[in-house]
């Protein structure tokens, strides 16, 4: 795998906005932005067509969240994951969930050395700084959990005795709507663990015909040159935690998510751990246009990926064919968003 | 007071007493007597006897008085004749022609032993009746039947189990044989073998008692049976009398003028208002399973494969064509708890009983599996069935085996026509095994729908119509959605499908109308058909399911809850007239009831505006605040614009410049009030030369609200930062006033200013 120097490939960040915040902040963003957007790019080399939700997966990585992928078979869900971890120079591990994997098989095994006398610890491929679950509404609930344990904690405890994940830790799981047969869905309160579920979708027409052209010699995820360092995005991820959100937009955030339980069209609104994911990815997707501060339109843009599958529909609303996505955008629809603080 | 008179007429003591003249026999013949050594009287008279034999008191072998030859002739002849008549009461049960076989050798028969036996012990009598009532019913059954025993004694309780009329089967009317049979060899051999008068017929009334009471819910009248039963009885009594013949036509007479006042006196005795039914108080059979496959199992299986020919329908107007009736539901699958008796073709009347549309049908049966027999709304009569069977309760009809291809029948049903009043003042009936719903998660989810469905009506009907309306509307048709009625497939059709064939859409309605204490149930049946001819064809993939809820008086109403199906007039097919009728009711019922305020409230308002006015002039007035309100107005609309954008642009902080700045180009852009948009969403919605000013005034007016402030440490260069930003916001903000306007018809510029927003 070629080290990619990112440095060299910087593209000139011009803001519109007045020069008077600390040069600092401002110069960091438009880096973040530089980073954020060469990752992006480098991963768009593959995914033809769909910045959304590769920008999407991106903003998931530097906020320290977990992303679920649900769609059809060949929409690029795998190659999604495989070239977001093939652009970072960090350690990344697949697993294809099967209803026989159990626990350990994720989490690793303590055996015993009979040289040593002792029990150690053999890692499972969980301990690597991206994770793909692929279909992982195949394994039973019970290994479904283990996953998500490590995913909260971001460690796995064995015998008392903790062993951390590595930073970053992204567990990117992807899921197929259509074949259910023989599988386990993912209960609410799993699914509020994901930090954004999103659909790749299938392509637009001149995508898909690059797609067509560029095989068998085009890019491949394999040759993905890597453009960041683990070192990198754990740096960036700490710079997007600092970026600032005006005192409106938390009231913003929490309106929304409070709306979200009053709505008659909801029986389960976002819970806290909603809030708060929204808020860190709209830290991260305003430091990836270069901003230092989170502005509403961050808020509004990343309010369906992060929420709408923490929502519960009421009865009449699956009458009705409302979807959480549909339900989510109406409440948007009325939100005042904040006024000058 | 002289006693003289008496005492000359007065009988010494001693003299023997002069002997009362006696008649001998009925026919009041003088005959010469004398006393008997036993203080008796011995008759003697040539025409007494045999041969001029005395005439003996004491009984003649076998009990019987000897009597002249033709009053015990005529009197055999009239217990016959009493006998017949009071089995011919039983034709409110068996009105055909049928009923005389079971009567006339029952009823002769014993008369004529009875007379041929009369010297003959008691006991050969009735050996020989007992012969001939088992030959009687060779007759009835065509043959010498083994069970006719067995049918006398379980006769009874088919009788009582048997709607009126009833079918004149052997099983049945040989209950009527054995009835006036015994009637007749009791009454016969009563007044061969006795001296009563009129005991020999009162068996004989005794059935005529238990056919008053059998046939009390069955056609035609008792009178001329009971008139004819009076006037025998009172010949009887006259042929048994002692009186001379000159009594006869004269108590005759007088028997028939009792008849007369009978006739008048019956109808006016309390209990002709109510009759005693003993069928009230009859064990009914239990719910029979009457077809291994529901027809309502049966609808999607029907749609699947629509061009089937089931039957034809000659019938003079469209209807729709009830196949069963199923009203109970166990959370998996709608079944019938139909009681259904057998009848020999009248339908007992439904609730119902105002005015309604008779409609007269011939049903010729094609390829329709099962033994139901379709007919329109509630049968009334039905002819050319041999073992029917019906549901009192719903009307439904079943034959007693599945009838072949060509089978033709008719039915005579009536179509209910009760008015708009009638119908909002409607009452559901309360019964719980209508309304019952089994408890569950999917119990709470009809609740709720059905609640929400109704949206706050309070009237039964109007809650009906609205529910009809909400299904209607909520969901579609499709005849490939999956089958079945459970509640888990009635869950997954209103939760997630929305897609389903009548049966989802009936039996879904059927459920929610029971939680809202409407008592309802599902009827299967078919769509009129294609017509040709006045003939209807009525094809598998005509089946319909529909609901109905039990009112108070009015009885079962039908609801269509299917969608575009219901009324569908696809396929060059006939829509039922009850459907457009349902249609129309739904739209005039389901849609009103919000209370309106009457026409009187109004004018009471006008009325007291002008009473609030009088000593003014109110055209004046009217017309000085109106040229006020307008002058106020236009000042408003030329002076407020002006005076907020110079506010805006005048603000003393830099930062409430920018903020102004867009918000004068929101106003501008007609979007004044959307609180709701975003700076992109704003952006994102112009054309390009609006947009293009629009961006970068939008991304400074969210820097100064949304970046984190400077606070003290600011300089004087970042100051006179801020000071260009609001300038360069102003900027922007001018630019897209000035291309808004560019854009904007000069009409719409002037709408929007005089709308002051």
């Amino acid at each position: 795998m070629t080290q990619y120097n990112y440095q060299d490939q910087q593209p000139p960040y011009q803001s519109p906005l007045p020069q008077v915040q600390p040069q600092g902040q401002q110069q960091l963003a438009g880096q973040f932005a530089q980073r954020f957007q060469l990752l992006a790019g480098n991963i768009e080399r593959v995914i033809r067509g769909k910045h959304e939700a590769v920008e999407l997966a991106l903003i998931c990585l530097f906020s320290e969240g977990h992303l679920l992928v649900e769609d059809v078979p060949g929409t690029g869900k795998t190659t999604l994951a495989r070239a977001l971890a093939a652009s970072v120079d960090a350690e990344w591990r697949r697993v294809q969930f099967t209803p026989d994997l159990l626990p350990s098989d994720i989490t690793g095994v303590s055996i015993f050395n009979q040289a040593h006398q002792r029990f150690e610890f053999h890692h499972g491929p969980v301990f690597a700084n991206i994770v793909l679950a692929d279909e992982i509404n195949r394994a039973s609930p019970k290994t479904q959990a283990a996953l998500l344990e490590v995913m909260e904690e971001r460690r796995v405890t064995v015998d008392a005795e903790p062993h951390p994940v590595p930073r970053p830790f992204l567990v990117v799981a992807t899921q197929n709507p259509v074949d259910m047969e023989g599988t386990y869905p993912l209960p609410e309160a799993q699914l509020d663990r994901f930090l954004m579920k999103i659909s790749v979708g299938y392509p637009d027409h001149a995508s898909e015909v690059e797609v067509l052209k560029g095989m068998p010699t085009g890019p491949q995820v394999e040759r993905l040159p890597v453009v960041a360092r683990a070192s990198d995005v754990a740096g960036m991820i700490d710079f997007a935690a600092r970026i600032h959100v005006a005192d409106p937009v938390y009231d913003y955030i929490v309106a929304l998510c409070g709306a979200t339980r009053t709505s008659p069209h909801l029986r389960l609104g976002a819970s806290p751990r909603g809030s708060l994911a929204l808020l860190r990815a709209a830290r991260v997707k305003a430091a990836a246009a270069g901003r230092h501060y989170v502005v509403p339109e961050d808020v509004k843009a990343l309010a369906v990926p992060v929420l709408a599958h923490r929502l519960i529909l009421t009865p009449e609303a699956e009458l009705r064919e409302v979807t959480a996505a549909a339900a989510l955008g109406e409440i948007l629809a009325g939100m005042p968003v904040p006024q000058a603080a | 007071m002289t006693r003289a008179p008496l005492d000359t007429q007065h009988t010494p003591a001693t003299a023997p007493p002069a002997a009362p003249p006696r008649p001998a026999g009925h026919g009041g013949r003088q005959a010469s007597t004398r006393p008997t050594g036993r203080g008796g009287w011995q008759a003697s008279s040539r025409l007494t006897g045999r041969g001029g034999r005395e005439a003996s008191p004491s009984p003649a072998p076998g009990g019987g008085r000897r009597e002249p030859g033709w009053r015990w002739t005529a009197g055999l002849v009239v217990v016959a004749a009493v006998s017949g008549v009071a089995g011919w009461g039983f034709h409110r049960v068996f009105p055909g022609a049928e009923l005389l076989l079971a009567i006339v050798p029952a009823a002769l028969a014993p008369a004529a032993v009875a007379a041929l036996t009369r010297r003959r012990p008691l006991w050969l009598a009735l050996l020989l009746d007992v012969l001939l009532w088992l030959a009687g019913t060779v007759p009835l059954y065509g043959t010498l039947s083994p069970a006719v025993v067995k049918d006398v004694a379980d006769s009874w309780h088919a009788l009582l189990s048997t709607l009126l009329p009833a079918r004149p089967d052997p099983e049945l009317l040989v209950l009527v044989h054995t009835l006036v049979w015994a009637a007749a060899t009791i009454g016969a051999e009563t007044l061969t073998r006795t001296r009563t008068r009129i005991a020999a017929v009162l068996p004989a009334l005794a059935v005529h008692g238990l056919a008053l009471v059998l046939g009390v819910d069955g056609e035609g009248s008792n009178l001329p049976v009971a008139a004819a039963l009076f006037v025998l009885v009172a010949a009887l009594a006259l042929l048994r009398g002692d009186h001379s013949p000159l009594w006869l036509p004269a108590g005759l007479l007088a028997a028939s003028v009792l008849a007369a006042l009978a006739l008048v006196a019956a109808p006016l005795l309390p209990i002709a208002a109510r009759p005693y039914d003993p069928r009230e108080h009859a064990d009914l059979p239990p719910p029979a399973r009457v077809d291994s496959v529901s027809p309502l199992d049966r609808v999607s299986a029907w749609l699947q494969i629509p061009d089937r020919d089931l039957f034809t329908v000659k019938a003079d107007r469209p209807l729709n064509w009830r196949l069963a009736v199923l009203d109970r539901y166990d959370g998996v699958r709608w079944t019938s708890s139909a009681r259904f008796r057998p009848t020999g073709g009248r339908v007992p009347e439904g609730e119902w009983t105002g005015a309604a549309d008779v409609v007269r049908q011939r049903v010729t049966l094609g390829g329709l599996p099962g033994t139901w027999l379709p007919a329109a709304e509630r049968p009334e009569r039905v002819t050319g069935v041999r073992g029917l069977a019906v549901d009192p309760d719903s009307g439904s009809l079943l034959a007693a085996a599945r009838p072949p291809e060509g089978f033709a029948y008719e039915v005579t049903s009536r179509v209910p026509r009760p008015s708009k009043e009638e119908l909002l003042a409607a009452v559901p009936v309360r019964d719980p095994a209508l309304t019952d719903v089994p408890d569950g998660p999917q119990e709470r989810l009809l609740r709720e729908l059905a609640r929400q469905a109704v949206k706050g009506a309070q009237e039964p009907i109007r809650q009906a119509y609205r529910l009809q309306n909400y299904l209607r509307t909520t969901a579609g048709y499709d005849v490939t959605a999956p089958p079945g009625h459970s509640l888990k497939g009635l869950e997954f059709f209103l939760r997630t499908t929305h897609r389903g064939t009548s049966e989802q859409f009936a039996a879904a309605f059927a459920l929610m109308a029971r939680t809202l204490g409407l008592p309802s149930r599902v009827v299967v049946g078919f769509r009129p058909g294609q017509a040709a001819g006045g003939v209807y064809h009525v094809r598998s993939g005509h089946v319909m399911a529909w609901a109905e809820i039990k009112f108070a008086g009015l009885g079962w109403r039908p609801f269509y809850p299917t969608p575009g199906r219901s009324g569908a007039r696809d396929d060059h097919e006939v829509a039922s007239s009850a459907i457009e009728e349902s249609q129309e009711l739904a739209d005039e019922l389901a849609e009103g009831g919000a209370d309106r305020p009457g026409r009187s409230e109004p004018r009471a308002a006008e009325r007291g505006g002008q009473d609030e006015a009088a000593g003014v002039d109110p055209w004046a007035l009217a017309g000085a605040l109106a040229a006020g309100a307008a002058a106020a107005y236009a000042v408003a609309v030329a002076v407020v614009p002006w005076w907020r954008r110079r506010r805006r642009r005048r603000a003393p902080e830099p930062g409430q410049r920018v903020l102004g700045a867009w918000r004068q180009a929101c106003d501008d852009l007609g979007l004044r009030g959307e609180h709701a948009l975003t700076a992109a969403d704003v952006v994102s919605g112009q054309p390009e030369d609006i947009s293009v000013h629009l961006r970068p005034l939008g991304e400074i007016a969210n820097f100064v609200r949304y970046a984190p402030e400077t606070g003290t440490e600011a300089t004087v260069t970042e100051a006179a930062a801020v000071e260009a930003a609001a300038s360069e916001a102003w900027r922007h903000s001018d630019a897209v006033r000035r291309a808004a306007r560019a854009r904007t018809p000069l009409p719409a510029r002037l709408r929007d200013r005089l709308l002051l927003r």
